[in-house]
């Protein structure tokens, strides 16, 4: 059982998974803003 | 070479690579899990596996090394990763990312259900395995099949066969794995809850814009990822721009399965007996189920996590949706919740978060990539 590795990793696995959260959520506002700049025309 | 001298190059590890390329031909054929891979890849295991099998490379002693072809299908489209980027085309173009647009909060689950892979990353480095080998570990839990190929072959990975058998196998036993897992962690009550669909109207222009301004956003956070996110907004622009319907049909179909085809039998260029029986194997396979477990726990407690806040309460099912494996996902939670409340649709809220799981397990290759050096 590798619990130094273990210790060290932890920052990379919660750094990349905030990493995934932060572009999504930057998705998520282009896609807001997409569907306001451009509507469906009725 | 006599009939005699090749039967003594038989081993009992090839005998059972043997077993394991029938087991996964079986499957394929006779439980529908995952046949257009299990089924190549359990051929391949067999091919590879046969005793001087010349589908592999040969280093006899005193001659010049005979090049098998199955080597020079992997150097040609695995190697260098083209094969899952053709792929990823193919994929882009068969998913129609409208019940995400439409309805962008279900991204949220997509992000919060990629927990398995980063948590795996830790568990498998606590097990013992380097780096490099813990995080092409880790992204069995995208449950996708060409991110899993394209993160384990850029790190290298020795386990690279072991991988892509774990994660295609893992993502056609979602139906067997999620409820389990969801029913667990989640009360009736939670189950019952309905969600109104009230979609936005998503225009043209917007579907159209969509997959470049994804591909351009993932391409300034983590520009080792655009590859992958890039490959697969190509194509799902090919389908919506609606000018190139030929090339999105061919898409979909001649060139997914062309690339299907040489993807699944080259992959068993990893699956000679000697690489692939060991007790490495063994453990990639339990924490590959780790990851798809912990993807699911991930996106069921975001779920519950954002109750706490929201008038509008979410059916925490809806979380485990989250995770790449489409449509299945999307399709078992419809089911349960179906199962609790005949009268509870969920199918497109579930869909939204499925298509969303696509981007955010992409994504999260490339955040692994771009955090641990090669």
């Amino acid at each position: 059982m590798n619990f130094k590795g273990f210790i060290d990793v932890l920052p990379i696995a919660l750094g990349g998974w905030a990493g995934v959260f932060a572009v999504i959520l930057v998705v998520w506002f282009s896609i807001v803003a997409m569907l306001k700049c451009f509507k469906v025309k009725k | 070479m006599s009939v005699l001298e090749t039967l003594s190059n038989i081993t009992w590890q090839s005998v059972v690579m043997w077993v394991i390329g029938a087991i996964l031909i079986y499957l394929a054929i006779k439980k529908e899990m995952e046949p257009t891979l299990l089924l190549p890849i359990g051929f391949g295991a067999i091919l590879v596996n046969l005793p001087l099998s010349g589908a592999v490379t040969q280093i006899y002693e005193g001659l010049e090394a005979e090049i098998g072809v199955i080597d020079v299908l992997f150097n040609a489209g695995i190697a260098n990763e083209l094969f899952p980027l053709l792929l990823f085309i193919g994929i882009g173009a068969m998913i129609d990312f409208g019940p995400l647009l439409s309805n962008p909060k279900m991204l949220l689950f997509g992000a919060a259900a990629q927990f398995g892979i980063f948590f795996t990353l830790c568990m498998a480095v606590l097990f013992g395995f380097g780096l490099q080998d813990a995080a092409s570990i880790a992204i069995i839990g995208a449950a996708d099949g060409p991110t899993s190929i394209f993160v384990a072959n850029y790190y290298g990975s020795q386990y690279l066969g072991a991988i892509v058998v774990a994660a295609y196998s893992y993502m056609a036993l979602v139906p067997i794995v999620q409820p389990p897992v969801i029913r667990l962690i989640t009360t009736r009550k939670e189950r019952l809850i309905r969600m109104k669909y009230a979609p936005a109207d998503v225009s043209k222009t917007v579907r159209i814009l969509f997959p470049i301004v994804v591909t351009v956003i993932a391409g300034i956070v983590a520009p080792r990822s655009v590859a992958l996110i890039g490959f697969l907004m190509f194509g799902n622009l090919i389908r919506e721009c609606g000018v190139l319907n030929g090339l999105s049909n061919t898409a979909q179909n001649v060139l997914a399965n062309l690339v299907t085809l040489f993807l699944g039998i080259t992959i068993a260029a990893r699956m000679q007996a000697k690489d692939f029986i060991t007790v490495q194997t063994l453990m990639i396979i339990g924490l590959g189920l780790f990851a798809f477990v912990f993807d699911t726990v991930g996106g069921v407690l975001f779920a519950k996590f954002l109750n706490l806040f929201s008038k509008n309460k979410v059916n925490p099912m809806i979380g485990a949706a989250g995770i790449s494996a489409f449509p299945m996902s999307a399709r078992v939670v419809h089911k349960m919740g179906l199962t609790e409340d005949p009268q509870n649709f969920l199918l497109m809220h579930a869909v939204g978060a499925n298509v969303s799981g696509q981007i955010a397990s992409v994504i999260a290759g490339g955040m692994i990539l771009s955090f641990i050096a090669r």
